[in-house]
């Protein structure tokens, strides 16, 4: 009797706390999307009247527009250059067993643990000292960091579930180790790297934690922007702009998913 | 002419392995998992390797593929020696246990893949995918892909696959594990065929004794690491040159004990067999078939024997006997409701011309 | 022959890690190197500055100010995490459970948050906790409030953000851990009377326990290193160490000052890692044995 009654309270809880969790964790961008269509001047919930108008005024801003040009442009060269970096890691610490293996791939990860305050200032230090600060590379080399972990992990995934039984068949097949790689290995872990390279664009276009140290001069990324902007004034232009971010996050997902399932992203 | 011919042979077999081993040991770490293999794989035979599971079968098949580099020791394929070559540069055909076929490309594609890699030309790569086909019986089924095969058909296609390039030894790793019982049989015949048609060197790695012995021409037992036994089915099944390699294949009790200067063996627990093996400590090799039930219980070489269990299989009965201590196997059909219930004293025969008496193994 | 064929695959492996290696070299451990380097400078200046001094961490732990915002980050960043755990747990383990197809939707909805920019996700807080926000204009529509109330700038709100954007390491971590559980183990726990509430306590527990303390501890270690979510929904009301750090370097621009607060927060972290490591460590035992299965 007692344990009918466990097993039913614990049936209760569970589902009360998921219902709870998945509105949660849903709600936030659900009321960015529906607020950036609000026509009032400002934010306010539930929003009043429907309008493209703050989608205009953020397209026809100067400083929202050249901060997503920025963020598209450092995110796009971070996940071809992460890609193949992180590939040829990835690759050497799944294919080859070397000395030193352990801490290589304890480096590869080592950007996890480094807290973004940390990396943000040690780099803006940096490259304070280099005199490199108005430049892009900041930027890049930073969002390259972040990226790596994951370009790593998605490509050692793909590369440890595909059976190696096939390569070494098609070698049976006096196929030689370039003919290997070309046929057999780089087809069957294609959606490994393009997910790699997906993630490598969505840490560095959403990144804000390192991207608000690395922001001076003129290359302010899209959610510097929307911070600094956010932290000043509050009106719906903010809605419309992070409706965009939300777009692209969503594509990207709907597309990781489509190529290696949703469970994998994390 | 007659009279040489013994000889000429045997010049013509020790010149003519495609596949040699000499003195191959293959070392992980501290685990030695290859010690020292030699062995040739002849001509047109197919040679098996036996034994149980991590015994290094299939290892030393690996290192006649190049997946695995020899720790010391020399691999050589048709007279060249192959030891440090890559797999690539091999001439052998493999099939893998899991088939590996490649799942992006179609039956037709990964038979030709090989065939690709040796430069063949279009039309002679076409000519030859169809005929592959047509050896496994499959030729409907160029432009599928293997995902949309059943087990039977992806096995088949890894062997057309494999022997497409022409090799000068097909490979064949524990290749019916995958399949269910009725399934395996089958396939077994079916490759039995394949290989008879195309005539083509085969060396095959199997844990399964059955399949040994229906299978092959010749047969290398391996245990720990080393050859146990080389020889045909009749010999390794008859002749068991080690305990080992009894107790491995088919059923046997083993008897441990002596054989005295009279040639007559006397086990621990004292039973004997009269015969004329060479003496010194020894092993007996009874086989279940080497006993029979005697009808008369006062003739000379029959004993007494106290049932310890009767297992009933559907055709025959097999029956654990004590005699004199000693646990013996016998199998025996017997007519309905006369099977012999536990604790039942027998009459039985051993037949002492077909037992084995193995010397003691000396090897440390 | 064998020496040159090994000396030639030294060679690519050393191609193929040297990009990764200098890269994280030069813009990881570098600036951090550099970042330590500079926390023992004595004045306020980093580039025209030099010496050698612990001034910077002197002046941090005797300040009352520092220690009291430090350990109020570290109180929220346990709050945080257990609270991720109490609701993570139940979310990732059924998640864990469901079928592929039940399973797609509510995955993405957990990696949602976690892909989107921070930013985006904190400004959805902010029009959910408004003063014209949802909560605001239903709670004063169904009379809860009389009038709107403030509900940012306080340290609940920022702690229930936290809590929602960390959550999805949580539940990713327990999903992943849960999954390598077979149910076959919790249908045995059952045929041997275990109702499910012991079946919960005395096998998923003990078995997911590795994945718990990884979740537990990511969502500590960015939680104590926040930095965005205290300035935008807490405010000048509420400090936390992320948030100072940022202000002493981008607003007063004290890098060495700032550089010996990231340090106590870096170290910070790495010492509840090994901390939880060392408590964790008879449950990592069992973890080897769950695994077998």
């Amino acid at each position: 009797m007692r344990s009918d009654l466990v097993d039913h309270v614990m049936t209760v809880f569970g589902a009360v706390v998921r219902g709870l969790v998945y509105s949660m964790l849903a709600l936030p961008a659900i009321l960015v999307v529906a607020s950036s269509f609000t026509s009032s001047d400002t934010m306010s919930f539930p929003p009043t009247g429907l309008s493209l108008r703050w989608y205009k005024k953020a397209f026809d801003s100067e400083v929202f527009m050249s901060a997503l040009w920025t963020s598209t442009y450092v995110a796009v060269l971070v996940s071809i250059i992460a890609l193949a970096i992180g590939f040829a890691a990835a690759f050497a610490i799944n294919r080859f067993s070397f000395r030193g293996k352990m801490f290589l791939q304890g480096l590869a990860f080592s950007p996890l643990i480094v807290p973004a305050v940390v990396l943000g200032i040690g780099l803006l230090q940096l490259f304070a000292w280099l005199d490199l600060t108005q430049t892009i590379y900041p930027l890049l080399l930073g969002h390259l960091v972040l990226a790596i972990p994951y370009v790593v992990r998605t490509v050692l995934a793909s590369l440890s579930l595909h059976d190696q039984m096939l390569e070494q068949a098609a070698m049976n097949l006096r196929a030689t180790p370039v003919q290997v790689i070309r046929r057999i290995t780089l087809p069957l872990i294609l959606p490994g790297l393009l997910s790699a390279a997906i993630f490598a664009f969505v840490t560095s276009f959403g990144n804000v934690t390192v991207s608000a140290f690395l922001t001076y001069g003129g290359n302010v990324t899209l959610p510097v922007q929307i911070f600094t902007y956010v932290n000043t004034s509050y009106d719906p232009v903010a809605a419309a702009v992070s409706t965009l971010m939300i777009i692209v996050t969503l594509a990207v997902i709907l597309t990781v998913e489509r190529l290696i399932g949703a469970e994998r992203l994390a | 002419m007659l009279a040489l011919l013994p000889e000429c042979e045997n010049v013509r077999e020790a010149g003519d392995f495609v596949v040699e081993l000499k003195s191959v040991s293959k070392r992980y770490g501290e685990v030695l998992a290859v010690a020292k293999v030699s062995l040739g794989v002849r001509r047109g035979e197919l040679l098996c390797l036996l034994g149980p599971s991590g015994c290094g079968k299939t290892t030393t098949l690996r290192m006649v593929a190049g997946f695995v580099e020899p720790t010391s020791g020399t691999v050589s394929i048709n007279g060249a020696d192959m030891t440090h070559q890559p797999p690539y540069r091999r001439d052998t055909g493999m099939v893998f246990q899991s088939y590996a076929l490649f799942p992006h490309m179609t039956v037709a594609e990964n038979i030709a893949f090989g065939l690709e890699n040796l430069k063949w030309p279009r039309d002679k790569r076409e000519a030859r995918v169809e005929e592959m086909l047509k050896l496994v019986e499959l030729p409907h089924l160029a432009h599928r892909f293997p995902s949309q095969l059943s087990g039977g058909q992806q096995q088949r296609i890894a062997l057309a696959r494999a022997l497409a390039m022409r090799p000068a030894v097909l490979l064949l790793d524990e290749p019916f594990s995958n399949l269910d019982a009725l399934l395996r049989v089958r396939m077994r015949e079916e490759l039995r065929e394949v290989v008879r048609t195309v005539n083509v060197t085969t060396l095959f790695v199997t844990h399964d004794q059955e399949e040994a012995l229906t299978m092959s021409d010749r047969i290398v037992v391996m245990n720990a690491g080393h050859v146990e036994q080389v020889g045909t089915p009749g010999d390794i099944y008859e002749a068991p040159s080690t305990p080992f390699v009894a107790r491995f294949i088919g059923w046997c009790s083993l008897l441990k004990g002596m054989v005295g200067p009279d040639g007559a063996f006397t086990s621990s627990a004292e039973l004997r067999l009269t015969g004329n093996w060479s003496a010194g400590p020894s092993t007996a090799v009874i086989r279940p078939e080497h006993i029979k039930l005697s009808a008369d219980s006062a003739a000379g070489s029959s004993h007494q024997a106290r049932v310890l269990h009767a297992h009933y299989y559907g055709g025959a009965t097999r029956l654990l006997l004590d005699l004199n201590g000693e646990h013996l196997t016998m199998q025996e059909r017997f007519s309905f409701g006369s099977q012999p219930k536990p604790g039942d004293v027998v009459d039985i025969t051993i037949n002492t011309h077909e037992i084995r008496v193995i010397p003691a193994d000396e090897r440390p | 022959m064998k020496q040159s064929v090994l000396n030639r695959r030294n060679v690519s492996v050393a191609v193929l890690l040297a990009p990764m290696v200098l890269l994280l070299t030069c813009f990881l451990v570098v600036p951090v190197l550099g970042l330590l380097r500079s926390s023992f400078l004595p004045g306020s200046e980093f580039l025209a500055g030099n010496g050698f001094s612990l001034t910077q961490y002197v002046r941090f732990f005797s300040d009352s100010y520092y220690s009291s915002v430090l350990m109020e980050t570290f109180v929220d960043g346990l709050i945080v995490s257990v609270v991720c755990l109490v609701i993570g747990f139940p979310t990732g383990y059924s998640l864990a459970r469901l079928s592929p197809s039940a399973r797609r939707w509510r995955t993405m909805i957990v990696i949602l948050p976690l892909t989107l920019s921070l930013v985006v996700v904190v400004f959805g807080w902010l029009i959910i906790l408004g003063r014209n926000g949802l909560i605001n204009s239903l709670f004063v529509r169904i009379g809860v409030f009389s009038s709107p109330k403030t509900l940012l700038f306080n340290r609940v709100a920022v702690t229930v953000v936290l809590v929602q954007q960390f959550l999805p390491f949580m539940i990713l971590s327990v999903m992943s851990v849960v999954t390598q559980i077979h149910p076959v183990l919790e249908q045995a726990a059952a045929n041997l009377r275990a109702n499910r509430f012991a079946t919960f306590r005395r096998v998923i527990v003990p078995l997911a326990m590795p994945g718990v303390l990884v979740g537990f501890n990511l969502v500590f270690v960015l939680s104590i290193s926040a930095f965005i979510t205290p300035r935008l929904i807490g405010g000048a009301r509420v400090a936390m160490l992320g948030s100072l750090i940022y202000e002493r370097i981008m607003s007063e621009l004290n890098w060495p000052s700032g550089a010996a607060m990231a340090f106590v927060l870096f170290v910070s972290g790495l010492g509840f890692t090994a901390a939880l490591n060392a408590l964790a460590g008879s449950h990592l035992i069992t973890k080897g044995r769950g695994n077998a299965l």
